[in-house]
């Protein structure tokens, strides 16, 4: 029965991955299947990964089979109706939705879009390793990880504005009322980079809340912004 | 050549070649082209067959797609080789295994088979080997499907599609560095799930 190590390196999964794709020189080629000759350790790594690499090759494929299955052709009949059915549901919830008072959901889901994160390149990997994890983490939409690696760097430096900054998006991305905590701080800090984008979203976190007082005197700050501006004219809308 | 330049590789037809050299040629070896010469050759038969012992349509997609799932595992980790006659023919064992398996499980009891038959129809004394692959793969498709969907999107573009990292990045509005992290954490996490899955059904 095949042994497998708890963890494998970055830099190790990139050889064997260029040695199954054939994306490797000669020499290293070469270099690699000795090793291989010589170690079981990677004999089995190597079987390992071409085994999760086929799986995904073929479950990805499983996905995608729809357009080419012949039972869901025969049902097109039945679909016709539903997707009728389903349209004429629509139309209706839009009719009455656009003829009342919009809800603060609905205006928060109209502005709302998530901030991207920054972009991560080896060098800023190295510098600053457990920020840019958590950032990988927040871009693989893994919002709750990303929050578990960048409180560990926050509880070592509540000042830094960065770190303060992306977790309140990620808990604002996760539809969490935290993010009010750590976007509030950002939003009164006049020397931090993230200022504006924090009033915007603080804004936005107390409209989806219910607390279109402060989302409005926060927007204010903005002086002027087309976004702020159209934002409040909306909020002004939303019933009592 | 850099592992991001793999769309730019030359595409065999599967029906063109007399072997399955392409299976096991991974840089070569387009798994979406592949896999979709092989559902057209092996599809109907299988339909066909299903609705000839008391199955139906539905049936025989989901017999399809986990035999199918054993076999392309087996063929992409060397362990089966042979032209491509005789992979139909492989998969299609595999399929009336699963099949007949299913009927006397009980799930499905129309119709009964004795012994003599399944040994005839399924290819007589591989039924363990089968039935480790079929059980194989059900490990790798439930950690696949643990996956969170951003994941499942990069792993598909770069392994079944053969996107370039260039291009993926392109195409989520991220950069070519992050999207190799991404992939390679992504493929950590899979590692990580089939090791457990594997250790609960004590095959490691």
């Amino acid at each position: 029965m095949a042994q497998y190590r708890d963890h494998i390196e970055e830099a190790l999964f990139e050889r064997i991955e260029a040695y199954l794709l054939n994306t490797m020189d000669a020499s290293a080629r070469a270099a690699f299947e000795r090793e291989l000759e010589a170690s079981e350790t990677l004999r089995n790594e190597v079987d390992l990964q071409r085994r999760l690499t086929a799986a995904v090759e073929i479950f990805s494929d499983a996905g995608e089979q729809q357009y080419r299955d012949p039972v869901v052709v025969k049902k097109a009949s039945h679909i016709i109706w539903y997707a009728a059915a389903a349209v004429a549901a629509i139309l209706i919830t839009w009719f009455y939705l656009n003829n009342s008072a919009p809800s603060p959901d609905k205006i928060y889901a109209r502005y709302f879009i998530p901030d991207a994160g920054l972009p991560v390149v080896m060098s800023s990997v190295n510098e600053n390793y457990d920020f840019y994890d958590g950032m990988i983490s927040y871009k693989e939409e893994d919002y709750n990880k990303a929050i578990e690696i960048w409180k560990n760097i926050y509880r070592e430096n509540a000042t830094n504005d960065t770190v303060q900054y992306f977790i309140g998006v990620a808990y604002l991305n996760n539809n969490d009322r935290n993010a009010i905590d750590y976007l509030l701080p950002v939003a009164e800090n006049d020397n931090s980079r993230w200022q504006s984008k924090a009033i915007w979203y603080l804004a936005l976190a107390y409209v989806k809340y219910g607390r279109k007082e402060e989302a409005v005197t926060w927007l204010k700050k903005l002086n002027g912004d087309e976004r702020a501006i159209q934002l409040e004219k909306d909020i002004e809308k939303i019933s009592p | 050549m850099a592992a991001g330049d793999l769309s730019k590789n030359r595409i065999l037809p599967f029906k063109d070649i007399t072997h399955l050299e392409l299976l096991t040629d991974w840089p070569t070896g387009n798994p979406e082209h592949i896999l979709k010469q092989i559902y057209e050759e092996n599809y109907p038969w299988l339909e066909s067959y299903i609705r000839q012992h008391s199955g139906n349509d539905s049936d025989a997609k989901d017999i399809f797609q986990e035999s199918i799932a054993a076999a392309w595992i087996n063929v992409r980790e060397g362990r089966f080789k042979g032209s491509a006659e005789q992979f139909n023919a492989y998969l299609r064992q595999i399929c009336r295994y699963k099949w007949i398996n299913q009927i006397r499980s009980g799930t499905r009891n129309k119709i009964i088979y004795n012994e003599a038959l399944l040994q005839q129809e399924t290819g007589g004394n591989d039924h363990d080997i089968v039935s480790e692959q079929l059980q194989q793969a059900g490990l790798l498709q439930q950690s696949f499907a643990q996956l969170g969907t951003k994941c499942k999107q990069v792993l598909r573009l770069f392994y079944y599609r053969r996107q370039s990292l260039g291009e993926i990045a392109g195409s989520m509005g991220n950069t070519e560095e992050s999207i190799k992290t991404i992939k390679y954490r992504c493929m950590v996490r899979l590692r990580k799930l089939f090791l457990e899955e594997m250790k609960k059904n004590g095959t490691v």
